[in-house]
């Protein structure tokens, strides 16, 4: 028989162990093609604003796809591999050299990547287009996307093949040169003894892990968090690894023990579901923390993507408040960027013109501005009626009443807004003109913006003007001192698509250098694409990472449920039917199951509570969402347990 | 003495090919008895069928008097639950039970009471001498005092009938001997019924009664009566030269 025949039976013979391997190459091929030709769709790319952007931003992602894909399929070679070790030792002892052996898994991946190139490059097209518009439509374009089958990214998808058929050959190389012969002769027996456990231990790991929500739910705005900012990271950090991997060594092995030593732990069937628990925690340690920990990271990168990226259109009007803004030039300039606008398909809703005094603060910025190196140090005192007329044509809700010294600091961008009660107003003194000074007493400290961050069509958020509002008398008071500023602020029609307009208008403006310019256009795009680019690249990568995910939870369960076969052939000449012993598959794999769903799902849970939902307590449908993302990895997990629980059922069932 | 077993003539074909041949046999409550015979002799298969884990093809079977055409598929798996002890050449304990897990294992199934299930253990264990070992796993114990184990578990129902398929077939010469005096002495001490099946005629000779296999029918039967068991050996010997099967 030629070795090409040998591979042929081998084919047709191992069909099923062939079909789980081709599936999850083909499934790695679909990825990596449907993310590499979105990367070189036309349509796509015209699409798109920032052209050069995107292609970073997918090209890292791209990277990020193709390790995984590399780690996943290589973790599917070993478990295959390693099934196939019998095999590979009765060709060996029948006369066949190691180079044959590998020259026969040569030519099997070769065929096999040839099969998965082309499988997974139709259905990597189509699922491209769909990826396309589903990308599109988060951007808000309305681009059509074709189905095309860009050959950058067939030659990409095909070098990633051609790597992965050296690197699973050299691996293959590996095995079969480290097989030993004796190994054929030795029955496989489970020689190990449970793993040790204490109560201590596991105790420890159920403090450790508790140690970390506290800290976790403390808040970020809690005294642990404000002082200790470093120690409490580590400590919650090292919580979560160090009590997850305790947990499954430790507490698991403890919890079995003391289920073995109860009193009626050998009526049903208790016994024959705990029991080769006891032998696995050893293997699933490892293998359970990892899938703990990685739950929770693709749960919360999901969340944390999909809060950007729905407080990300908001967001951008709160940072940059106006249309278009910038601060009074000479008349002729001003009249030039006014008829641009005016000129321009988009037209003016409203231009107001506003005035306010320069001063330079004699307090420290952190007593009215949080995070003040985002702000320019000198500090505008605004009246109290121009700043709520232009609330009033926004239309917020966020207009002030003020008399004699009182003054209100707009902090944009502040964590911790705060009104001052009477009589507990922190004053706040400044400098103005020939260095006269001035006390306001502040009365609050408001989370909103009057002139946004200063922006440019190729740099957006430089920082953003200080404003105090101050009330109308003091500010009549102190403009013979002090020296004055013009700001020019227009509203016009359809600003999401202004960019043009912008960057006519900007070219004019910064003829003079140093003045201040903002447009919300120049921001909001490359901010919806950035977001949009970055939540589609970690949705994508929560699909492959879901995919390695369920490919470790799956061949970990191919390989015990090898390994328990003649176990429960035993069981089934004891009398034992198929009811009962689907009862204990179910509870084994259960135990198995559940701790990573429940601990992943609280960790993830806990810190997007903890940390980014209470920073945007503002938007009420958030933690729904969190919790949609939350339900998908859950039902995900339960079609993982339930096809793995069936999976397991059939191959014990399965005669030898 | 109640029939345990009873047969009228029962075949057995795999195919065109008959396996069992027309065998009348009759096992009573409380007998040691022997199956002998050379591979391919059948007495595997009749075993098989006799515990109900093969189907019969022709003549009739009944166990405790029920008839085995009669009865369901779950029927048979209860009654053999219920009622059959099995012990195997390759032991078949399972790896990850302890030694006591083991033996309790079909009480457990069957959700009897801690307390039950204690106080039928103490004694079986005392009579197979394996009550030091019973923390143990399988893989810490010797091939002895693995078959002794799953002899415990096999009799821990009380079943009517323990069917030991080559008990010593893979035991040393000085563990083999062991194990006989102690199914014996189960045999004695619990009047447990034993039907063995062997092609080796050293164990055949601890039974009381040995029936010989051959081309699927009953060729010879033999009953141990007063004479020791060193004589009752001979005998045995002899009988298999008269039918021209080679002894081992």
């Amino acid at each position: 028989m030629s070795l090409l025949e040998l591979t042929l039976r081998n084919v047709k013979r191992n069909f099923r162990l062939y079909s789980i391997y081709l599936f999850s190459m083909v499934a790695g091929v679909i990825v990596q093609y449907t993310f590499s030709s979105l990367m070189y769709n036309e349509d796509v790319l015209d699409a798109l604003q920032n052209r050069d952007n995107f292609k970073a931003g997918s090209m890292i992602a791209s990277v990020t796809v193709f390790l995984f894909i590399v780690f996943f399929i290589l973790y599917a070679n070993s478990f295959f591999m390693r099934q196939r070790k019998k095999e590979f030792g009765m060709y060996l002892l029948y006369g066949l050299t190691e180079k044959q052996v590998v020259r026969m898994i040569f030519w099997e991946t070769l065929v096999i990547c040839a099969v998965s190139l082309a499988a997974g490059v139709l259905l990597g097209g189509l699922f491209s287009k769909l990826f396309g518009m589903l990308l599109m439509s988060l951007m808000q374009y309305d681009q059509p996307v074709s189905l095309t089958f860009p050959v950058e990214a067939i030659a990409s998808t095909a070098g990633l093949l051609l790597l992965l058929a050296i690197v699973i050959s050299a691996q293959s190389w590996f095995i079969v040169n480290r097989l030993q012969l004796t190994e054929l002769f030795h029955a496989k027996s489970k020689a190990e003894k449970p793993v040790r456990v204490s109560a201590f231990w596991a105790i420890l790991a159920v403090l450790m892990i508790g140690v970390a929500f506290a800290l976790i739910y403390s808040g970020k705005g809690s005294i642990v968090w404000q002082e200790y900012a470093t120690p409490s990271l580590i400590v919650s950090s090292v919580g979560i690894v160090a009590g997850t991997y305790l947990f499954f060594r430790q507490f698991a092995g403890w919890l079995l023990r003391t289920i073995g030593r109860r009193k009626n732990y050998h009526e049903g069937n208790t016994v024959l579901w705990t029991s080769s628990l006891r032998f696995q925690i050893r293997g699933n340690t490892l293998n359970l923390s990892f899938i703990t920990l990685f739950g929770a990271a693709i749960m919360m990168l999901m969340c944390f993507m999909t809060i950007n990226y729905k407080v990300q259109f908001e967001a951008v009007g709160r940072n940059i408040p106006n249309d278009i803004a910038f601060q009074s030039l000479d008349s002729g300039t001003n009249r030039q960027v006014d008829d641009l606008i005016r000129s321009s398909e988009h037209g003016v809703r409203y231009h107001l013109t506003h005035e306010a005094l320069m001063a330079e603060p004699v307090t420290n910025m952190d007593a009215a501005f949080d995070n003040p190196e985002y702000f320019t140090p000198e500090v505008l005192l605004l009246p109290e009626a121009a700043y709520n007329e232009l609330v009033g044509i926004r239309g917020d809700d966020r207009k002030v009443e003020l008399s004699g010294d009182e003054a209100v600091s707009l902090s944009q961008g502040s964590d911790f807004p705060e009104t001052f009660a009477a009589g507990e107003n922190r004053s706040f003194a400044v400098k103005l003109g020939a260095g006269e000074e001035k006390k306001f007493s502040l009365t609050e400290k408001k989370d909103y913006a009057y002139l946004g961050w200063s922006t440019s069509p190729v740099e957006s958020m430089i920082k953003k003007p200080a404003v105090l509002v101050v009330s109308d008398e003091a500010y009549s008071s102190l403009q013979g001192v002090a020296n004055k500023k013009k700001f020019e602020i227009y509203g016009v029609k359809d600003a999401k698509n202004a960019e043009a307009l912008s960057e006519q208008a900007h070219a004019i403006v910064a003829r003079t250098p140093g003045a201040y310019y903002s447009s919300f256009a120049d921001v909001y795009s490359r901010q919806i694409e950035g977001s949009s680019l970055m939540l589609f690249s970690s949705g994508f990568l929560a699909l492959v990472a879901t995919f390695a995910l369920a490919s470790v939870i799956y061949f970990k369960q191919l390989r015990e449920a090898t390994d328990e076969k003649l176990q429960y052939a035993i069981l089934r000449k004891m009398g034992v039917d198929n009811r009962q012993i689907k009862s204990v598959i179910r509870k084994q794999l259960l135990f198995v199951f559940l701790p990573p769903l429940a601990l992943g799902i609280a960790y993830s849970w806990s810190i997007i509570k903890s940390y980014i939902l209470e920073s945007v307590s503002d938007f009420p449908e958030l933690p729904g969402i969190t919790w949609g993302i939350i339900g998908v990895y859950f039902l995900v997990y339960l079609l993982l347990y339930l096809s793995s629980a069936n999976l397991y059922y059939k191959i014990v069932s399965r005669q030898s | 003495m109640q029939t345990v077993i009873l047969t009228k003539n029962l075949s057995k074909n795999y195919g065109t090919t008959p396996v069992l041949k027309s065998i009348d046999l009759e096992v009573r409550a409380g007998e040691l008895t022997a199956i002998m015979g050379p591979s391919g002799s059948g007495k595997s298969t009749l075993m098989n069928v006799l515990s109900t884990i093969d189907r019969l093809s022709g003549g009739e079977v009944w166990l405790e008097g029920k008839s085995l055409l009669d009865m369901k598929k779950q029927a048979a798996r209860q009654f053999r639950q219920e009622r059959m002890g099995f012990i195997f050449q390759d032991y078949n304990l399972l790896d990850t039970l302890t030694a006591k897990e083991n033996i309790l294992l079909p009480l457990s199934l069957r959700r009897f009471k801690a307390e039950e299930m204690e106080r039928r253990l103490a004694p079986i264990a005392q009579a197979l001498n394996i009550a030091g070992i019973l923390t143990k796993y399988p893989s810490e114990l010797s091939g002895g005092q693995k078959q002794r184990v799953a002899s415990a578990r096999a009799i821990i129902t009380n079943p009517a009938i323990v069917f030991a398929d080559e008990p010593t077939g893979a035991l040393d010469s000085r563990s083999a001997t062991q194990l006989l005096e102690q199914l014996v002495g189960l045999n004695e001490t619990f009047g447990t019924t034993i039907l063995m099946v062997t092609h080796d005629g050293y164990a055949a000779s601890y039974c009381k009664r040995v029936i010989f296999l051959r081309d699927g029918g009953i060729v010879n039967e033999l009953y141990a009566g007063e004479q020791t068991q060193r004589a009752f050996y001979d005998r045995i010997l002899d009988a298999q030269s008269l039918m021209g099967g080679k002894t081992r």
